[in-house]
């Protein structure tokens, strides 16, 4: 259910990483772009990763303020990424004919890092891979 | 919930149509990929509603094997030539919204909008079985 609590945006090495889960309301998503900005203007990270594998729902108007976050970081030299689209969602927005103008996507999390310089070391346990 | 009737006065009032849309689409045997499509068609005319028109009403029901969905305004109306536009889907606004009517339209399996300059009404179904 949408309330107005603030979205998290976590710090993750040089990238700001911002979640969007369940059910996002029209405040809750105009706030969040005022925030990152400020978030952006304190932290001078060199990415911005917008995860939303948990939204429940994506209507043109929230595309549109994804995208407008994006082109404004990017005025503030800082690339951003959305990460994590459910097939139903993409589904239903490429029915719509929207998009997110020319922001990069990624399948995942873990796809998103490397496109903004974090790449990740595998470590293998000698365990045969179980804990 | 057999029948939704609901006043679109507030950016809150968005909220909770969604959701009680999400739900009565649920109860009636939509599949995940439909319960959204339908979800984002009736947020996007709701939404038309608050910026043009100010304000409004809805009522969703199921009829028979269809969910059938009324969004009305008593706005100015839309324009002739906006409306001829919306219809061949060649409209653009300004704004970029002119993609969510457009979008409305491949989502649902029909709509049809009646205007004149004291409001207007948009009618929109999509069968359960399509």
């Amino acid at each position: 259910m949408a309330d107005n609590s603030a979205i998290p945006i976590i710090k993750l090495w040089d990238t700001l990483l911002v979640p969007l889960q369940g059910d996002i309301g029209d405040e809750q998503i105009s706030q969040l772009r005022v925030d990152i900005l400020a978030r952006i203007e304190r932290d001078n990270p060199k990415g911005l990763v917008i995860e939303v594998s948990g939204l429940e729902f994506l209507d043109s108007y929230l595309c549109g303020v994804i995208a407008s976050i994006a082109a404004a970081a990017k005025l503030m030299g800082v690339r951003s990424v959305v990460a994590g689209l459910s097939p139903i969602i993409a589904i239903t927005l490429e029915t719509m004919g929207v998009g997110f103008g020319e922001i990069q996507t990624a399948l995942s999390l873990e796809d998103a890092l490397p496109t903004l310089g974090i790449t990740g070391v595998s470590t293998t346990k000698n365990n045969g891979g179980r804990r | 919930m057999n029948l939704l009737k609901m006043p679109i006065e507030s950016r809150q009032d968005l909220g909770l149509i969604r959701r009680e849309i999400a739900k009565m689409t649920k109860e009636a045997g939509y599949s995940p990929l439909v319960q959204v499509q339908i979800c984002t068609a009736v947020a996007e005319v709701v939404r038309n509603v608050l910026l043009y028109a100010g304000k409004g009403g809805i009522t969703a029901r199921m009829r028979r094997d269809k969910f059938v969905v009324e969004v009305w305004d008593k706005g100015k109306g839309i324009p002739l030539e906006t409306l001829a536009e919306l219809e061949n889907g060649t409209y653009k606004s300004k704004t970029g919204l002119g993609k969510g009517i457009n979008g409305t339209k491949n989502l649902m399996d029909r709509v049809r909008i009646l205007t004149s300059p004291s409001g207007t009404q948009l009618f929109m179904e999509k069968a359960l079985n399509a």
